[in-house]
């Protein structure tokens, strides 16, 4: 390598970490040039993709069309067989829509349909923002507010002493009723739950965590196409990676693999039970009491910056005076 | 300036095809990584400063696709294609064989690389089993693509040229004497 290839390499390693480390708003002004320049180049290979998936279509269409002459050609037998291959690949992608629908659910809906509730304590949605690592560090530290407990306005010790903490921090606390333990969602799926609720703040616990802790079930899909609820109940147990642990299932329950596995909370405060993630290993040993199963988590975006706590509220409908 | 041009029209067909497609682009089942097919390309065809900067703007491109904080896949690329120039020393075309080693190290260090990095920076737990074994399947679909490439270009040129030896102007026997 010349001397001018490294002071590029240099260069290059210099800029790319600057552009890492430097104020977002200049990565951002990249980010969108390029990707103006990269547009016209998208839209071509997109709409390229689809004129040529349609005429694929259309051309398997027109093969498979009963009058035309390469369908009379066909083994009766194979077409039953395709046929076959092809419905249960209906039932697939039915069964993942319906999954996909079932957890992209609105809030409002949520919402709506918790307000209808004649009990006592009903469960309601709030949505809160994931503060950033600068201003969650900003704020432990006192930089936004801290003017001593004595005029009311120092936040929870629980939070700021997590100070080196890798936890993140919500923006809602004791001031939006938000309380320990609180399911934290995103859509539909359980994603953590809140860890210490400071005055304005609270930290959260990611379902991943080493010490997270929560009531689970299996879901199981029969043949028939029904749902099986609650047939094998546990604790799912974060390890600190990206599977989960779902313990306490006894070896006479059955367990497969792709089996959902849902929240099963003891309350019956939720409407329905929300999903966790999907068994991805289930093994019993000879001499186990107990399966050891594995759980996928629901996926997480690259960067979370908004997601919902369900909260347990008294019932304002309940409250109010007739 | 030709070989430039043809440096540039890779980088914005591959960045392209490769986020236009996402997981509809497969060969056998396996998704190829375009980007590190161009960026040895890049460092096999131009030499020096110039091939640094384009596989930085290669990645730099691929930053931006991503979603993920701009810079860390521009700086895995520079160090990859920085290795692969470090590794060619010579100057000889490092002929079929060789140059799809070229893409799947190239590829499997850029993927990898990258992942490792996004993974340690942004404090997730990173799978590195899955991690390396994803980088090698599109290392090795990406060889895949590069082999049919050379195939398809040899058979193209026989078919343009058939001649193979053609008449060198004098002023290169120096370099063709000293390889630079």
């Amino acid at each position: 390598m010349t001397s001018q290839s490294l002071l590029a390499a240099c260069c290059l390693v210099l800029l790319g970490v600057g552009l890492y480390l430097g104020p977002p708003a200049v990565a951002d002004r990249v980010r969108g040039t390029i990707n103006d320049l990269l547009h016209p180049g998208l839209n071509l290979v997109r709409l390229s993709q689809k004129t040529i998936g349609n005429r694929l279509d259309g051309n398997v269409d027109e093969a498979h069309s009963v009058g035309g002459r390469p369908a009379d050609n066909r083994d009766v037998a194979e077409l039953a067989d395709a046929l076959a291959i092809a419905q249960e690949r209906i039932r697939q992608l039915q069964v993942r829509l319906a999954e996909q629908s079932e957890r992209q659910l609105p809030e409002q809906e949520i919402s709506r349909a918790m307000l209808k509730s004649e009990r006592l304590i009903v469960p309601s949605l709030v949505e809160v923002a994931v503060l950033g690592d600068t201003l969650a560090d900003k704020w432990r530290t006192g930089k936004l507010l801290d003017q001593g407990a004595k005029n009311g306005l120092r936040e929870n010790e629980l939070i700021l002493s997590a100070r080196k903490s890798p936890r993140s921090l919500i923006d809602f606390g004791e001031d939006a009723q938000i309380s320990t333990e609180d399911a934290l969602l995103l859509g539909r799926c359980v994603i953590g739950k809140v860890e210490y609720v400071g005055r304005w703040t609270s930290t959260i616990q990611l379902v991943t965590d080493a010490d997270y802790a929560g009531r689970a079930q299996l879901i199981r899909e029969t043949s028939d196409g029904l749902f099986v609820f609650g047939e094998a109940r546990g604790i799912l147990k974060g390890q600190g990676g990206p599977m989960c642990k779902l313990e306490g299932i006894p070896a006479e329950s059955s367990v497969h693999v792709h089996d959902a596995v849902y929240t099963a909370e003891r309350d019956g405060i939720l409407p329905t039970p929300l999903y966790y993630g999907q068994v991805v290993e289930a093994t019993l040993g000879p001499d186990d009491r107990e399966w050891t199963v594995i759980v996928k988590p629901a996926p997480l975006p690259t960067r979370l910056t908004k997601v919902q706590v369900l909260r347990t509220a008294v019932n304002p409908e309940r409250l109010a005076v007739k | 300036m030709f070989r430039q041009l043809i440096i540039a029209a890779l980088v914005y067909t591959s960045l392209v095809i490769q986020s236009g497609l996402g997981t509809d682009l497969q060969v056998l089942g396996l998704q190829p990584w375009l980007p590190g097919l161009g960026l040895v390309a890049c460092a096999l065809l131009i030499k020096g400063a110039s091939s640094l900067c384009w596989a930085g703007l290669w990645g730099l491109g691929v930053d931006c696709l991503s979603g993920e904080k701009i810079g860390v896949n521009l700086v895995v690329a520079t160090i990859v294609a920085s290795s692969l120039l470090a590794l060619r020393t010579d100057g000889r075309s490092p002929g079929l064989v060789g140059t799809v080693m070229y893409v799947l190290v190239g590829t499997f260090l850029w993927r990898g690389g990258a992942a490792i990095a996004h993974g340690f920076l942004n404090h997730r737990p990173v799978d590195f089993e899955q991690l390396l074994v994803r980088a090698l399947i599109e290392g090795v679909s990406t060889g895949g693509i590069a082999v049919s490439v050379l195939i398809i270009g040899r058979l193209v040129i026989n078919v343009i040229s058939p001649s193979r030896y053609s008449s060198v102007p004098l002023a290169n026997h120096w370099s063709m004497l000293t390889g630079e």
